[in-house]
């Protein structure tokens, strides 16, 4: 009951967090809301992984919370210097 | 290559207790893969004393103490202000010094400004960090001498 | 005995952790500009995330799930303030200064 309750509050919480995602108004604000959004995702997986009784679902939440980081950096160097790779000579 | 070996057991029990099944298909993947990132550790020349001083790791439960305190506190402020009919915030960008001497202090200092809702590290520079935040009080959590105890004692840990 | 009063323990941190997820999700929708905002997703990936996976493990008691949640706990507190200090950095450097956000919060209030 209580974790039905959580997931709920998480999926709300989520909604909204989308809903700055399309609002924007910068692209910064855009990866902040999905980059939260993905931290939702991770804490929703482990409920809904309780609440159906399979602890499958927390590797899932293991390797999701991990992808998102990686995936925020990714998006961030990306816009950053208009290419995945960076130049060797930087340091 | 002490803190390689160190690294490989940590690795390995990683892998044995996320696993959880102990047939020989699984834990040749998993030496494979622990062998992988000891070579991508050692190509990116990131396996060394100055990382991960071992002496810290002893010293920073204590320190996650106090900070999961400060965590608290300024969570409940933030949450306050969110929910105040009328915003009352002095969004505020200052400079706070950060005369730490080794990387890893720096880098906890910068952390934990981050972790602690109301204040992120905007920019890090060599002796001082930039940094934004939500309230005036948030602010004067920052500069409390308590803090800048704390990571003294982390310095003088390593 | 004993177990009723961990799983009331546990509903309450559940609880608790979902109230702040809605306060953070408010505050990102309601502070007027991009590093005001970060604040408000500091609240969701410190507290928040720590109050539920603390609740789910004080149902699961000691077993390997336990390990799994205490590991996805590390893992979003390590790499929360890391990629929060890149979008900022980044923001910093695409020129978002003290200008825009003080004109931002007076157009809003």
């Amino acid at each position: 009951m209580i974790l039905a309750v959580t997931a709920i509050a998480l999926l709300v919480a989520m909604a909204l967090t989308l809903a700055r995602a399309l609002l924007g108004p910068s692209i910064f604000d855009r990866i902040l809301a999905v980059n939260t959004f993905g931290t939702k995702i991770v804490l929703f997986l482990g409920v809904y992984g309780f609440l159906t009784q399979r602890p499958d679902f927390l590797d899932i939440a293991l390797v999701y919370a991990l992808i998102n980081f990686i995936s925020t950096l990714a998006v961030l160097r990306f816009f950053e210097s208009g290419q995945l790779v960076m130049p060797k000579d930087k340091e | 290559m002490k803190h390689s070996l160190l690294l490989t057991a940590l690795l390995a029990i990683f892998w044995l207790a996320l696993s959880g099944h102990y047939v020989a298909f699984t834990l040749i993947l998993g030496a494979l893969s622990i062998a992988l990132v000891m070579w991508l550790n050692w190509k990116m020349h990131i396996s060394d004393e100055r990382v991960l001083p071992p002496l810290l790791l002893l010293r920073l439960p204590r320190y996650w103490m106090w900070l999961l305190l400060e965590i608290i506190k300024s969570n409940i402020h933030v949450a306050i202000k969110i929910w105040q009919p009328r915003l009352d915030i002095q969004p505020q960008f200052k400079k706070i010094p950060s005369p730490w001497k080794r990387d890893v202090t720096r880098v906890v200092h910068a952390n934990s400004i981050t972790l602690t809702p109301g204040t992120v590290t905007v920019t890090v520079d060599k002796d001082s960090f930039l940094v934004h935040s939500l309230t005036d009080e948030t602010m004067q959590a920052l500069e409390s001498p308590e803090m800048k105890e704390q990571l003294e004692k982390l310095e003088r840990f390593q | 005995m004993w177990d009723t009063l961990i799983s009331y323990c546990s509903y309450a941190l559940l609880l608790t952790g979902s109230f702040l997820s809605l306060t953070f999700a408010i505050g990102l929708l309601r502070f007027p500009d991009f590093y005001t905002r970060m604040h408000a997703a500091g609240v969701s990936d410190t507290l928040c995330a720590g109050l539920i996976v603390l609740g789910l493990v004080l149902q699961a008691g000691i077993s390997l799930v336990t390990l799994k949640l205490l590991f996805i706990l590390l893992f979003l507190w390590f790499t929360s303030p890391t990629a929060s200090f890149a979008l900022a950095r980044a923001a910093h450097r695409a020129g978002y200064g003290v200008n825009e956000q003080q004109e931002a919060s007076s157009s809003n209030s």
